[in-house]
């Protein structure tokens, strides 16, 4: 799973949605492999426009990478630099292995093999 | 301008509502009024070639699109209205050219061809001739009447753009690493990548993706994917198909995820979504849960090894079947909510004994629907709807899904039971 979607998926109790708990997940004893992936400067630009900065800082702390700034880039007036070390960080970093949980329900999903299983048991569905 | 479009003569149904969805992509203005079902052949009116190229580079189902210089029903009219209008040849003049010919439902001798070609002298062309790599390709698209020897109508034309049909083939499943039972072809699930509008950049969705047809085809337009699955095993070789076609920077993520109970946050906004939902006759037609609620009481307290057994790595959530009706009542509400506005929602339903002429087709409103394409097989249809998100506010009418929820019991009753 590419850190690009951690940055749209929360917890998939529907008694949790409504709950700011639910979004983003922690994430915890996570494998990470990197994919190198052709650059595309347009689409960066415009998935910067919808990452929630502040979601993508906790995400990235969890797992270990502080590199990222305190403030959202400006992408327009950044330079390419900046979008590659973002694409690195959104695209090309995925997570192979490991536990992610809501921090409203303190339920956990698992990923495994790059695969995040949002499936749930009876008892929450 | 006078254009001349050649289309493929199957998936009939498909062929106006692809080119109508692109013009509208496009903004090109499209009168399709001389389109004939039964024929490949439509002529059509644009401002330029640059309309014209445009309007086929994507097409699945058109052949190519010609700029009609001459026509009538016999040769001696197709030369007599050519002569009268020679002055078009002064711009191919010094091109290096070929004249070809491209018969419907008849052939012409080689002899014959010749002797047409040798007629052309009048049009004084100083090029060179190049079979391999000309400048100009003049082309007689002839039309004849099943075993009739001579042709009803001929033009000749000159080709200005050919289409995306030779994408379908480097795309034939034969050729795909991985596929399986539920894979769809082709040829269809590129062409509803373009009744859905999908172009480069864009975020396409496919929640019940299986093997990946639809990502795959979207993603060879330049858009970027998300799929999902409520079965995890189509989803684990995913990555080798889009590094076939080289893709493997479309391909977001594949998620192992109940369509009903998705973990999409609903600020993602998506510019398309397209799918094949299930029907329960391939796959499975389930959710999560328990079809037996009372055998699960107190189940979230077993642990195994000191760990409550849900919350395992190994753990396999219970599923339990569900309706086609309620599958698509959901998909219907995901997509009014999470398309971006102006921005297509399309998707396939197996039929049976259903005149689309007279069936409801199921409406939400917050989408306006565009178009219905049914592809025959000789015992059932399996129709694509296409939806288009409405502006904000903007609300139309409401018809529930009704026309699937015996389709499975139908299926089952008669063709298994002459099995
Ligand atoms: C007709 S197949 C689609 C196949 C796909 N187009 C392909 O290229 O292989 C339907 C898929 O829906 C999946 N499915 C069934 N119920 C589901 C649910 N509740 N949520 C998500 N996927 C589901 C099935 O596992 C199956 O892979
Ligand atoms: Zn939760």
């Amino acid at each position: 799973m590419k850190l690009l979607t951690t940055n749209f998926v929360q917890c998939a109790v529907k008694s949790c949605s409504s709950s700011s708990n639910c979004f983003p997940l922690h994430f915890t004893e996570c494998e990470l492999v990197h994919e190198d992936l052709e650059f595309d400067e347009d689409f960066i630009k415009n998935v910067m426009v919808k990452i929630d900065w502040p979601a993508l800082l906790s995400v990235t702390r969890d797992i270990g990478n502080n590199s990222l700034p305190e403030e959202k880039p400006n992408i327009e007036s950044c330079d390419e630099q900046v979008l590659r070390d973002l694409h690195l960080v959104l695209l090309e970093t995925q997570i192979k292995d490991g536990k992610m949980i809501c921090k409203n329900c303190d339920h956990l999903y698992h990923i495994k093999n790059t695969i995040p299983n949002f499936l749930l048991p009876p008892h929450l569905a | 301008m006078k254009f001349l479009l050649l289309l493929a003569q199957h998936d009939t149904d498909f062929r106006a509502k692809e080119l109508i969805a692109i013009a509208e992509m496009e903004k090109i203005e499209l009168n399709l009024e001389n389109y004939k079902e039964d024929s490949p052949f439509v002529e059509v009116d644009l401002p330029s070639e640059d309309e014209a190229r445009r309007l086929v580079q994507r097409s699945f189902l058109t052949r190519g699109i010609y700029r009609i210089l001459a026509q009538g029903s016999s040769m001696d009219e197709v030369h007599e209205s050519n002569k009268k209008n020679l002055a078009v040849y002064d711009e191919f003049m010094n091109k290096s050219f070929k004249v070809e010919f491209n018969c419907y439902q008849g052939t012409r001798s080689k002899e014959s061809q010749l002797t047409e070609i040798n007629n052309l002298g009048y049009t004084n062309l100083n090029g060179r001739i190049s079979l391999k790599n000309p400048e100009v390709r003049f082309v007689f698209l002839e039309d004849y009447d099943q075993y009739n020897p001579t042709p009803k109508y001929i033009w000749l034309a000159t080709l200005v753009s050919s289409t995306a049909r030779s994408v379908i083939d480097i795309y034939d499943l034969k050729k795909r690493k991985h596929v399986g039972t539920t894979s769809f072809e082709a040829e269809l699930a590129l062409v509803t990548t373009n009744m859905a509008q999908i172009r480069k950049g864009d975020i396409v969705y496919d929640p019940f993706s299986g093997t990946g047809s639809f990502p795959i085809a979207a993603a060879y337009h330049g858009a970027y994917v998300f799929a999902s699955d409520i079965d995890r095993r189509p989803l684990r070789n995913y990555g080798l198909n889009f590094a076939q076609y080289n893709t493997s920077k479309n391909f977001l993520d594949s998620l192992e995820m109940d369509f009903t109970h998705d973990a999409f946050q609903s600020r993602l906004k998506f510019d398309a979504i397209i799918c094949d939902p299930p029907y329960g006759i391939r796959e499975r037609l389930v959710v999560c849960g328990a079809a037996k609620p009372e055998r699960f009481i107190g189940k979230e307290h077993i642990l195994v090894d000191n760990e409550l057994s849900h919350r395992r790595r190994d753990y396999i959530a219970t599923k339990k079947p569900v309706e086609l009706s309620t599958i698509l009542q959901n998909l219907l509400d995901f997509a009014a909510t999470r398309l971006n506005v102006g921005r297509r929602l399309a998707f396939w339903l197996p039929v049976e004994d259903r005149d689309v002429e007279t069936t409801k087709i199921p409406l939400h409103t917050d989408l306006e629907f565009k178009y219905v394409s049914v592809q025959k097989f000789s015992k059932w249809e399996r129709w694509l709807l296409t939806y288009e998100k409405r502006p904000h506010g903007d609300k139309g009418p409401e018809i529930p899904i009704s026309l699937t929820d015996d389709f499975r019991e139908k299926y089952y009753t008669r063709y298994r039971g002459q099995k």
